[in-house]
């Protein structure tokens, strides 16, 4: 095996990042709070995409219709499966997968607060069009997440979710998937 | 969010000015204990660089959001990190984790509102309403990003008026971001002369 070395990039507002199969890099979104992060990953390469959603959808027109990859949730998830795909050669559509976190209401439940909602709508709106399942989320509440993709040698990257003021939780892992099917079975 | 002329940013500096001068003046008057403003900024940058520019998206701050609602629109947000709230809460004997230190902060909060809530007043000759406040304490980038997303719905020019708040030291400083919502912001213009 090459040595290799971590490299923590982040993924900032609007941005799409890829990490190549085997890569040991991190990505990570610091301060979602109505934002998304969206990792979609291929489980058998380990090839992994990430985007930092802003808000739920791109206007057909004007000046905002150029911005990020990431930015607008329609057209991230699109952006990250096509990321995927690239990343990785042997890369199957039908093996993708997505894990999602934020899309908080920081500012309590007032009229144009929801944007955190209609975020999550929206990302679990464009998954479905694209045929990508979602297997584990962390959305909702009144709190800000930092979420954090951790590449590892062999197999598809683990996702992790922190809160301010707690310890990171593995929002999904190869592993722990395995301890649970394993749990499901006994 | 359109491009703004040298003019209008200054015309939106002096709303700042104005507000976090009464500000200071309210919050003399309440809690006995001398206050200065610095002289505002008034950015127009895209988000990310206005969240490095008031410390960076993983910093933590508590929060007071208000909404100031009326023709014009606008949310405004007092910021401490977690030592300034304390130093706050300590220069008025107040401890910060107690629900008192927590109340102060809202009020602290309060009076920023009514005080730019009254300078807007007072320049466009409309009345606003003062929403009641929201205190959190969160990372700084989630705060800004979703104050910016809920208010102009923009990623690319991100207006934030930005206003420090002294108490007897720097140690207790508080930053005041002014954030008006994108539909308000050409009749806040409109009114001050500068549309």
């Amino acid at each position: 095996m090459t040595q290799s070395t971590t490299q923590v990039r982040a993924v900032r507002i609007g941005e799409v990042q890829a990490l190549e199969p085997g890569s040991v890099d991190r990505l990570v979104a610091v301060g979602l709070g109505s934002c998304l992060g969206v990792a979609v990953i291929d489980e058998r390469s380990g090839a992994c995409a990430m985007a930092h959603v802003f808000l739920p959808e791109c206007p057909a027109t004007g000046p905002k219709a150029g911005a990020g990859d990431g930015t607008y949730a329609d057209r991230a998830i699109p952006a990250l499966v096509e990321r995927v795909m690239r990343a990785a050669a042997g890369a199957r559509r039908s093996k993708l997968f997505a894990v999602v976190a934020g899309g908080s209401q920081m500012f309590g439940a007032r009229p144009g607060n929801e944007v955190g909602t209609r975020n999550i709508e929206a990302v679990h709106a464009a998954l479905q069009r694209a045929g990508i399942e979602l297997r584990a989320h962390d959305v909702g509440g009144s709190r800000g997440r930092t979420m954090r993709v951790v590449g590892v040698h062999v197999g598809p990257p683990s996702v992790e979710v922190r809160v301010v003021g707690s310890e990171a939780r593995v929002l999904w892992s190869a592993g722990a998937n395995e301890d649970a099917m394993q749990q499901l079975a006994a | 969010m359109a491009e703004y002329t040298e003019l209008q940013i200054d015309a939106l500096r002096e709303v700042a000015n104005t507000g976090s001068g009464h500000a200071a003046g309210d919050l003399s008057e309440m809690l006995g204990h001398s206050f200065d403003i610095s002289v505002p900024r008034a950015v127009v940058t895209d988000i990310e660089a206005a969240i490095d520019l008031l410390g960076g998206a993983g910093a933590e701050m508590s929060a007071v959001a208000i909404r100031v609602g009326g023709d014009v629109e606008a949310m405004l947000t007092a910021l401490f990190s977690p030592d300034q709230a304390a130093n706050l809460c300590m220069l008025l004997g107040i401890d910060a984790e107690s629900e008192m230190g927590q109340s102060v902060l809202q009020e602290v909060g309060n009076v920023l509102a009514c005080a730019y809530a009254n300078v807007l007043a007072e320049m466009s000759g409309i009345s606003f309403d003062v929403h009641p406040p929201d205190v959190l304490t969160d990372m700084l980038g989630s705060i800004v990003s979703s104050l910016v997303a809920a208010t102009t719905m923009d990623i690319g020019s991100v207006l934030l008026i930005d206003s420090t708040i002294g108490v007897n030291d720097a140690d207790a400083r508080m930053s005041v971001l002014f954030v008006p919502f994108d539909d308000g912001i050409e009749r806040l213009l409109e009114h001050l002369g500068v549309a």
